[in-house]
């Protein structure tokens, strides 16, 4: 049991403490100071201007590739560890060149841990600072990059340019006299080689 | 008028605006619902965006601000999702009172909205000894609050409505006890007299005209703070511990039913302190000349001291933290009811030395 005089003093310092808690609070209830303003930021209402650079340096954001250096390596494809990169090519222009026919990455299932970034050879797949890509229906996420399956008359095309290069070498050749065009026409009529 | 009206002040009032007798089934139908609707639905719609406003801005963020203006219809926009809802009830509960326990809470706590007079002969009913009345039906409140978590059968429910008994136990004595102050000073148990020994000015509430009823409202202040479960009392639904509580496995708009029944329990309580202690409706200034539009400026008063009185429970509830079982018990019967009935000694003593005056005819 407490003497009188303790429970007396108890019984103020609760009131005082109570007092100075509740006191303690206005400066948040009213916003009297800067610190004690709200923080929210009503995305996507009103945003505070900094929020664009507020994003770290090296940010993963969506991806892109630039299809004119990508060589279609295919180690993005290999080094996703969700494996939603679909590279598809066919033999291109040149001897050993990849034509890029599809290039899609599932930007549903991308982690974006940056990976096929890391890996890629010619730095054609990076990452962009894009955060906000929702979309109304899923299969607006697949992000295409490839330039389409060559068809024929691209074929014909190719066909034609590497003829018309060949032409042009071995014109050269004949011009400048030079042993490998008598070579080139020797092997290509069939006969063995001195 | 119809002699019946008399017995209902607020359709009496009604009852003069009409020139040509017309039933008093109508009138009093319209006193009903001007009662209900104004005073339940507009306290909640007000009272709970008030206070989710109030607590964002004391937790540093915005709060509703979407649906409606400033948010302002946040509330309806919360019935319009919840009627939307599944309604599931669980497998083992007792499914009649799953079903009927907010049904009752709502009306109880109209009932006893309509005790409590917002202006002179505003009241739905003025009969004697109404006081007790209120007091009566705010334990019935609690226990339909504990059959409602009991009905569910569910584990985590029972513990929480048993957890609200103790509550039961701690919140009755200091109330009730604590209006033997006024109730010895106005002569009559009902509230209109002890609205009516008080006056519209500061020094003619009771407070301050009769000073020992301060601890007698301080009693009541925190008796009916456990009265509501609100923190700091909260122990059948507080945030970190019990969450939901009683209410877990209530789903849609039976859901909504606690919540509207939590914010109308906090405004019918700031309206009974106002009532009983700080003035009623009462208005400082003489306006007798009005007539009848008194009544609206008597109610407009009344409505800044009850808000007052709300805003300062807001403030309590998101500045203290919440307090143990033992705490709560150790509060009422050590502190509360010592502080009531030595309110009602001092009150005695007053009257007699004062033989019955206040401070407030001193002035």
């Amino acid at each position: 049991m407490m003497s009188i005089r303790a429970k007396y003093l108890e019984f103020t310092q609760g009131f005082i403490s109570i007092y100075k808690t509740l006191r303690g609070i206005i400066p948040y209830w009213f916003g009297l100071s800067e610190d004690h303003k709200g923080v929210t930021e009503e995305y996507p209402d009103r945003v505070s201007a900094r929020m664009p650079e507020d994003l770290p340096v090296r940010y993963r954001g969506f991806l892109q590739n630039e299809i004119e250096r990508c060589t279609g390596c295919g180690d993005c494809e290999k080094s996703c560890p969700i494996q939603c990169i679909r590279v598809e090519t066919e033999p291109g222009l040149d001897v050993g060149s990849h034509w890029v026919a599809v290039f899609d990455i599932d930007m549903a299932r991308c982690m974006f841990c940056g990976l096929c970034v890391e890996v890629c050879p010619t730095s054609s797949l990076s990452h962009t600072r894009k955060y906000e890509g929702a979309v109304f229906h899923i299969d607006e996420l697949i992000y295409s990059y490839g330039r389409g399956w060559a068809t024929k008359g691209m074929k014909d095309l190719w066909r034609q340019e590497q003829q018309t290069k060949e032409a042009l070498v071995e014109e050269k050749a004949v011009r400048l006299q030079s042993p490998v065009g008598s070579e080139l026409r020797r092997l290509s009529k069939g006969n063995k080689s001195e | 008028m119809n002699e019946t009206l008399k017995v209902i002040p607020l359709a009496n009032y009604f009852g003069t605006f009409f020139d040509s007798p017309i039933p008093s089934f109508f009138v009093i139908l319209l006193a009903i619902s001007f009662y209900t609707v104004l005073f339940f639905i507009i306290s909640v719609a007000l009272v709970g965006y008030l206070e989710r406003k109030i607590a964002a801005d004391i937790q540093m963020r915005v709060g509703p601000n979407r649906a409606g203006p400033i948010g302002a219809f946040q509330i309806f926009a919360d019935f319009l999702a919840a009627i939307f809802k599944q309604d599931s009830i669980p497998t083992r509960a007792r499914r009649r009172l799953f079903i009927s326990a907010p049904l009752f809470l709502m009306s109880f706590i109209m009932i006893a909205f309509g005790a409590i007079p917002f202006a002179d002969s505003w009241v739905l009913s003025n009969f004697d000894w109404s006081a007790v009345f209120v007091v009566v039906m705010l334990g019935l409140i609690h226990l339909m609050m504990f059959f409602a978590g009991y009905s569910t059968g569910s584990a985590w429910s029972i513990l929480s409505s048993f957890r609200g008994l103790v509550l039961f136990l701690s919140f009755l004595c200091p109330v009730a006890l604590s209006l033997l102050a006024p109730i010895l000073i106005a002569g009559d148990g009902s509230i209109s007299s002890i609205v009516a020994i008080q006056g519209g000015a500061p020094w003619k509430w009771m407070v301050i005209s009769y000073p020992p009823t301060i601890l007698s409202f301080f009693s009541m202040f925190v008796g009916l703070l456990i009265w509501q479960g609100r923190a700091p009392f909260n122990l059948t639904a507080s945030e970190g511990s019990m969450l939901q509580g009683l209410t877990s496995e209530y789903s849609g708009v039976r859901a909504s039913y606690f919540e509207y029944i939590k914010s109308a329990q906090l405004f019918f309580s700031s309206c009974l302190l106002v009532t009983i202690f700080l003035g009623g409706w009462h208005f400082p200034v003489d306006i007798e000349s009005f007539g009848r539009a008194a009544c609206i400026f008597q109610c407009l008063f009344f409505l800044l001291k009850v808000f007052v009185l709300t805003m300062f429970s807001i403030w309590i509830r998101w500045a203290l933290p919440s307090v143990r079982v033992q705490q709560v018990l150790a509060l009422s019967w050590r502190i509360l009811v010592p502080l009531a009935l030595s309110s009602s000694l001092l009150t005695g003593l007053w009257m007699v030395m004062t033989k019955g005056h206040g401070m407030g005819d001193l002035l």
